[in-house]
């Protein structure tokens, strides 16, 4: 008897308490986001003439990770415009984005942005300009190509 | 001779053994009830902080006491009424926490009365339901947010 009695009394005793605890607790998932707003330009490249740091885009982030993120492009046709009749017609051109150096954008990912943290929630425009040299022989028809801009964590 | 001096000791004895009444003490005791326990909510662990909460039952606190002269309930919070990220202390945000019938109140580190019972006729057992208001931080970091609360449960 006396030996239940002392298996049973520590378990009452754990129950029985004059405190209580709460714990309270949240989580903040990580926003990634990223919209691109093109202008007029973007579709009206001057081919004969050539391009000089003409902004093409606006790029809207949002992050609220403390690691930071970075942007990445990649070009469906690894920096060219290519005529949409005749695949051997290009036209090279590059890129800048947030005011960086210039460079040439290829069909795999290329960090133009790096944010090594973040303080809080931010949402930063920036903008992405292209130049390429005039080919005033070109000939007719229409030049293009598709980026891909991502917005990814660090 | 002898006989009567024996007879008389031993009736001198019996005299004193003897009465009309006599007392038997009866005691018996009620030991202190002074428990508390606490039954959180899901939403305790899952509370709003970019867009805050208000007024959402996070627990339910049992109070059980037997003290004639009653109790208090006291609260305290580890982080003086802030959800704390994980890994950043600088990083927080500020919530209020109403106990039963109480008004919404930002816990402090030291424990502060928030509920006083006068007097108690009986072992009672009363349950207060604990709710919070989170204030919205929209622009808040990604990561966890946490804070302790613990009540206390005095007599007087």
């Amino acid at each position: 008897m006396i030996f239940l009695l002392l298996l049973f009394f520590p378990f009452l005793s754990s129950n029985a308490s004059t405190t209580g605890v709460l714990r309270l607790s949240s989580h903040v998932p990580i926003v990634n986001e990223l919209s691109i707003s093109s202008n007029s330009q973007a579709l009206n490249l001057d081919i004969a003439k050539g391009e000089v740091g003409t902004v093409i885009a606006d790029v809207l982030e949002t992050s609220n990770d403390p690691q930071g993120y970075s942007v990445q492009i990649s070009s469906k046709n690894a920096g060219k415009l290519i005529h949409s009749n005749f695949a051997k017609r290009s036209i090279r051109y590059k890129l800048s984005y947030h005011h960086k150096k210039y460079f040439s954008p290829k069909s795999t990912l290329f960090s133009a942005k790096s944010i090594s943290s973040l303080p809080q929630k931010l949402s930063t425009i920036s903008s992405l300009r292209i130049k390429f040299a005039g080919a005033p022989t070109a000939i007719s028809g229409n030049y293009e190509d598709v980026l891909t801009l991502s917005i990814i964590s660090n | 001779m002898k006989k009567m001096i024996v007879a008389s000791l031993i009736l001198s004895a019996f005299s004193t053994m003897a009465a009309t009444s006599g007392n038997l003490n009866l005691k018996g005791n009620v030991a202190a009830i002074n428990e508390i326990s606490v039954a959180a909510e899901s939403d305790a662990q899952n509370l709003g902080i970019s867009v805050g909460s208000s007024n959402l039952k996070v627990a339910v606190v049992t109070e059980k006491c037997n003290d004639r002269d009653g109790y208090d309930i006291m609260m305290s919070s580890l982080n003086a009424g802030k959800l704390v990220h994980s890994l950043d202390a600088t990083k927080s945000t500020t919530y209020q926490l109403s106990y039963g019938a109480g008004a919404m109140a930002s816990p402090t580190v030291t424990p502060t009365k928030i509920k006083s019972v006068a007097s108690l006729s009986a072992l009672t057992t009363v349950t207060s339901d604990v709710k919070i208001s989170v204030t919205s931080a929209p622009n808040a970091i990604a990561g966890d947010y946490t804070d302790v609360v613990t009540f206390s449960i005095v007599a007087k």
